[in-house]
């Protein structure tokens, strides 16, 4: 019971009691009703990730308008080098045949086949 | 129950707070010495474990990850409020100079071991409470306190030491008296 080696695993029952004695507090009803009155208002985890549940979608489907927005534009912008006519364009400076898109009835099939394999 | 306290049954938090109120209440106070600072970290502490009851391992016992939290929760308030040693201690451990006559009183031994209590360095004060109080293993206040399980052991032994002064003190007297 009064061991004095540091290396003893037993627990010291007088001193344990008499300590027991001096730190346990006579009102502990009175205290835990004081706390689950607080625990009854207070936030938990899942009530706070909740909580930023909204906020977290709003922002991240203004980030997506925002996104697509930025995406659109860049393809529209006559600066993108992927502009739909730019192969055709590529074709017909490479054969001559600027005529394709410039004459006023609409060209043969067979000259317009032919003017893209010229061009490779 | 903490595994449905973390499920966000209140109720069952509840529960855990019944359970474990007074062992909290006595290592804040351990810590704290006042008993009033005391009730307030131990408050403090059940209501930053309900925060972070997410954290909680539902496979490891309750009262070790509880008491670590409620200790952190006492020496913040320590550290804010930079408790003077003479506030620690409660008016009948301050008022206590143990007398011939008044050994012999349960209260004042009770007094003199307050006192021998709070002029423990603090780790060895809650090394020693949670060893022969709350029955926690070395290993276990090992891991609570973060330090290595020898210290544990050092700081329970100097501890004891410490405290069984009084105690002998009173059991002398009594012994002579009767």
């Amino acid at each position: 019971m009064n061991s004095q080696s540091p290396f003893d695993h037993q627990r010291d029952a007088e001193l344990g009691a008499m300590l027991l004695e001096v730190l346990t507090p006579t009102d502990d009803a009175v205290f835990v009703r004081r706390v689950l009155a607080r625990v009854g208002t207070a936030p938990t985890w899942w009530e706070v990730l909740d909580g930023w549940a909204r906020p977290g979608l709003a922002a991240a489907l203004v980030l997506v308008a925002l996104a697509g927005f930025l995406l659109g534009r860049t393809l529209r912008s006559p600066e993108s080098g992927m502009a739909l006519d730019e192969p055709v364009r590529a074709v017909a400076e490479g054969i001559g045949v600027a005529s394709l898109f410039s004459a006023s009835v609409p060209p043969d099939v067979d000259m317009v086949v032919l003017a893209v394999n010229n061009g490779q | 129950m903490a595994a449905r306290a973390q499920a966000g049954d209140r109720e069952a938090y509840g529960a855990l707070v019944m359970r474990y109120a007074a062992q909290a209440r006595r290592v804040a106070r351990a810590i704290l010495g006042n008993p009033e600072d005391a009730d307030d970290a131990a408050q403090d502490g059940f209501l930053a474990a309900l925060r972070h009851i997410g954290r909680y391992d539902p496979d490891r016992p309750f009262g070790p990850w509880l008491v670590r939290i409620v200790a952190n929760a006492a020496a913040d308030r320590r550290r804010r409020r930079k408790v003077r040693r003479t506030e620690e201690l409660s008016p009948l451990a301050a008022t206590a100079v143990p007398g011939p006559s008044e050994v012999t009183d349960r209260r004042a031994l009770r007094a003199a071991l307050e006192s021998a209590l709070v002029d423990l360095p603090e780790r060895q004060r809650i090394a020693v409470v949670l060893f022969d109080v709350e029955g926690y293993s070395h290993a276990e206040i090992a891991g609570m306190l973060g330090v290595p399980e020898g210290t544990v052991r050092s700081d329970v032994f100097h501890a004891r030491r410490a405290l069984r002064e009084p105690l002998a003190a009173w059991r002398t007297w009594k012994e002579r008296d009767s």
